[in-house]
């Protein structure tokens, strides 16, 4: 039995570079950004024909780096290279959006958003090196909780815990730090080293025990929370856990890792880069028993090259719920999104 | 340098790289000359000739570097080398020279930080009065004539402060009757047209001449002027133009003294013992220069943690050292003990005006902000932002604010950027803790938390009595004799400054994805 992606649909409207794709928590409605400034959402009609039903545009007068849904459905935050944190509302379903708050605050080019599970947070980064965390308030009225500014070069991505409020954040200073809340501040609860080069994506898997990583190193890497006290005997400080890595797969990709999505459906992680292709990785069946380090393994099992042609898959994200769940969106250089469907034949 | 810049936490940190454009002097107007790197570094210009000549290396300098918006930076290593214990050595070593070729020495001027003194107290173990006499001896031992304290000039701060406060406040209240409005639906509402244009800064709000603009803000810290100068141009009309302590200190010495000593202000060279390296910035802004005499009213600001860097090198142990009395601009009782301001160890400007002004307006006297006696405190989202408020039957006369930190000043800006402040006055401080947690400050041993170090070096700071600045002898007779009473033009020019809108610069060259 063998796994292939299989095209299924091309999105065209944007005019330029399409930097990310974003589902809707209900994977209803698929959100694309990027150079031309605007961000466009898209609808199915049937598994073939999309139409693109809002554009959202006025507010950024630079590139849209990245989109992210609230959890609730409603919202979207964009991250624009004009410094500033756009967020937008429905006014009623099928309406149009409005944006309804710009978030100032970095220095310049804000590279990516991120709104905690429960919908009260978001965080967003940037080139200034620094993560924000805001509070979303009542009528739209965003309060900054705290400014990180421990990483050393551009913050090109933060990601949330899937349960908890525990952001992840990854660097051009090619590292990924956690952070957490204490009683007054958030603060950096571990700093994730191995790459050798800049960390363009991260994502946790379902538990968020897990988080993946793709870098400039062209590698992939897979790391695991430990707990303290924890069985396999991982040394912890400060009474927090500690992440390292158990995997790392290098290879596969000939160029950079742009982004990495993993699917909390169904568990398998899809990465696309500077080598224009899509790639497919599953988790193994734990290989080595008794062992006191966990050695997951995990095996690449599709691939598809020169997925948006000769240009950059910059973008890659894995369809959020049960109903699609082997359905991909990619966002590419040549301005396209397409849709791919993972089959077993 | 690298060590010291590692160690400021100074909210303000260095840009990734410096993007001022940099005019450089061309040595020809040949434009087939080549250039050439030698072993040592150093860039050569050849012309076509084969005559080489060396080429100057670009220089920024602190004036560039705070006229510049390409970070919102103060470059601290650009100030680090312009204002150092090297330049302090070397007019004490010019100085012995001139005595011994019988030329006039420069008269050399210490003021001390109460933050500083503070933290040289905890780090060391002794009462802040025993610092103030050693650190007197320690200065004067090395050549300079007299040491001060700018507790002393905060008074004038202070004061300037809260008579500014009560002059806008009466203007805005002046404002609003001749347009209509009550003052507090002006300052809470004010709203709806804002917010959908909130990106405008020359919003008709915005364009209010300064002298009705309420909140009013702060301004005793730099960090935070620099960031509001580089990036929020529409807050500077809010900004109080009272000059901070250090500055005050500044016309005193170089004004006051000078003529009392009858010497010319640039014959006095001006020290600045501070918590914070942002105040280097501060001494190097061009209001606070005299083009008369070609000097600054403060020459130059070591840190706390430099001066324990002097005692190193001078080999001087301040727990065995011996004391000298206080000199005159010193903040003490007739007894000699020293006094500080009410309030908080930024400096008590919320405290203080809060009381000043609920006197002069609404005619409650009786209140102690520090002790929370009289006035409503709410704690905000996070220990850094406070709401202390003055109440009658209920209702607030008086809506006060402390709010420190980088994440506080954020939500600060966008409130008042949306007409959404309910608050008359807000002591802003860029660092977490205020001043007593300056990025110049010393640090704790291993052993203790920074947290704990800093409510330390806070219960220090407070271990001495206060006393109001309105019953400070020696202020209010210099009032008179120095500055011709309250009111006078001496006033504005020796208490008051000005906030100048940095200009964005846009560099295509900056950009990176």
């Amino acid at each position: 039995m063998t796994t292939r992606l299989y095209q299924i649909a091309e999105l065209k409207g944007h005019t330029d570079r399409v930097w990310s794709v974003a589902w809707s928590p209900t994977g209803n409605v698929l959100a694309s950004c990027g150079s031309d400034k605007t961000v466009r959402l898209w609808v199915s009609n049937s598994d073939t024909e999309w139409i693109c039903t809002n554009v959202l545009e006025g507010t950024h007068k630079r590139t849209i780096r990245n989109v992210a849904w609230n959890p609730d459905g409603r919202q979207l935050a964009t991250a624009s290279f004009d410094s500033l944190i756009g967020v937008w509302e429905q006014e009623e379903e099928g309406g149009d959006y409005e944006s309804v708050a710009t978030l100032e605050g970095h220095e310049n080019e804000a590279k990516s958003v991120s709104w905690a599970k429960s919908g009260t947070l978001l965080a967003t980064c940037g080139r200034d090196k620094s993560v924000w965390i805001w509070e979303v308030g009542t009528d739209n009225d965003f309060e900054c909780l705290s400014v990180l500014q421990e990483h050393t070069q551009d913050v090109k991505m933060v990601m949330w815990h899937p349960i908890k409020e525990i952001l992840a954040s990854a660097s051009y200073d090619d590292t990924i730090k956690i952070w957490k809340e204490d009683e007054d501040d958030w603060y950096c609860s571990d700093t994730l080293e191995g790459h050798e080069s800049t960390i363009w994506s991260i994502d946790f898997d379902k538990t968020g025990e897990y988080l993946v990583s793709g870098s400039d190193d062209k590698t992939l890497k897979f790391w695991r929370c430990y707990r303290p006290d924890n069985r396999e005997g991982i040394i912890t400080d400060r009474n927090e856990p500690k992440w390292k890595c158990i995997c790392t797969m290098s290879g596969y990709h000939q160029r950079c890792i742009y982004s990495v999505s993993w699917s909390k459906v169904h568990g398998r992680i899809a990465s696309c880069g500077g080598d224009n292709t899509v790639r497919i990785f599953e988790q193994e069946e734990s290989t080595v028993s008794g062992s006191t380090i966990d050695t997951t393994n995990f095996s690449m099992i599709a691939s598809v090259t020169s997925a948006h042609g000769v240009v950059d898959v910059n973008c890659v994200q894995w369809y959020p719920t049960e109903k699609h769940s082997n359905w991909l969106a990619t966002a590419g250089d040549d301005g396209i999104v397409r849709i791919w469907q993972l089959t077993e034949e | 340098m690298s060590v010291i810049l590692k160690d400021l936490n100074d909210y303000i940190a260095p840009s990734q790289a410096c993007i001022k454009p940099v005019e450089v002097k061309k040595t020809s107007t040949d434009n087939n000359n080549v250039i050439k790197i030698d072993n040592s570094g150093e860039y050569y210009e050849v012309s076509q000739e084969g005559v080489e000549t060396k080429l100057q290396p670009a220089s920024i300098t602190l004036e560039d570097c705070l006229a510049c918006s390409g970070c919102i930076t103060s470059a601290e290593s650009v100030l680090i080398t312009m204002q150092s214990q090297e330049e302090l050595y070397n007019i004490l070593r010019n100085n012995k020279q001139a005595i011994i070729d019988g030329k006039s020495e420069k008269i050399i001027v210490v003021s001390i930080a109460p933050q500083s003194r503070a933290s040289f107290a905890t780090k060391f173990g002794l009462s802040p009065l025993k610092v103030a006499k050693r650190l007197t001896y320690f200065f004067k031992s090395l050549g300079v004539h007299y040491v001060f304290d700018t507790s002393f000039s905060q008074d004038f701060s202070l004061l300037e402060s809260a008579r500014e406060f009560v002059e806008r406040y009466r203007k805005f209240q002046e404002f609003q009757e001749n347009h209509g409005t009550s003052s507090e639906s002006k300052l809470t509402k004010n709203n709806r047209i804002k917010r959908e244009n909130t990106s405008s800064e020359d919003a008709t709000q915005h364009k209010r001449s300064s002298d009705i603009c309420l909140p009013i803000l702060a301004s005793s810290c730099p960090g935070w002027i620099c960031y509001a100068e580089k990036t929020h141009g529409f807050v500077l009309p809010y900004i109080s133009k009272t000059k901070s302590p250090q500055q005050i200190m500044g016309s005193i010495v170089k004004d006051y003294l000078a003529s009392k000593l009858g010497v010319k202000p640039n014959n006095i060279y001006h020290v600045g013992v501070m918590m914070c390296y942002d105040k280097k910035l501060e001494a190097s802004r061009l209001d606070f220069f005299s083009e008369e005499y070609q000097t600054r009213d403060v020459d130059c600001v070591l840190t706390t943690g430099e001066i324990v860097k002097m005692f190193e090198e001078q080999n001087f142990n301040i727990n065995e050292s011996s004391e000298m009395p206080l000199d005159s601009f010193v903040k003490t009782s007739q007894e000699g003990q020293l006094l500080r301001s009410s309030g908080s160890a930024s400096g008590g400007f919320l405290e203080f005006i809060l009381e000043y002004s609920a006197r002069e307006l609404f005619g409650i006297t009786g209140i102690d902000v520090e002790k929370e006696h009289g006035v409503v405190v709410k704690i905000g989202r996070n220990k850094d932002f406070k709401e202390i408020s003055l109440e009658a039957d209920g209702k607030p006369l008086l809506k006060f604010a402390s709010a420190y930190g980088f994440r506080n000043i954020q939500n600060l800006v966008r409130k008042i950027k949306s007409g959404n402040s309910p608050y008359h006055y807000i002591e802003v401080m860029a660092c977490p803790s205020g001043c007593i947690n300056g990025g110049g400050q010393l640090k704790p041993n291993e052993s203790l938390s920074i947290k704990d170090w800093i409510n330390e070096v806070n219960n220090t700071y407070r271990s001495i009595d206060s006393l109001s600045p309105e019953k400070n002898e020696t202020v209010l007779n210099l009032y008179s004799e120095w500055l011709g009473g309250k009111d006078s033009p001496k006033c504005k020019t020796m208490l008051r400054t000005q906030y100048h809108a940095v200009e964005t610069l846009t560099n295509p060259l900056a950009v990176k994805w």
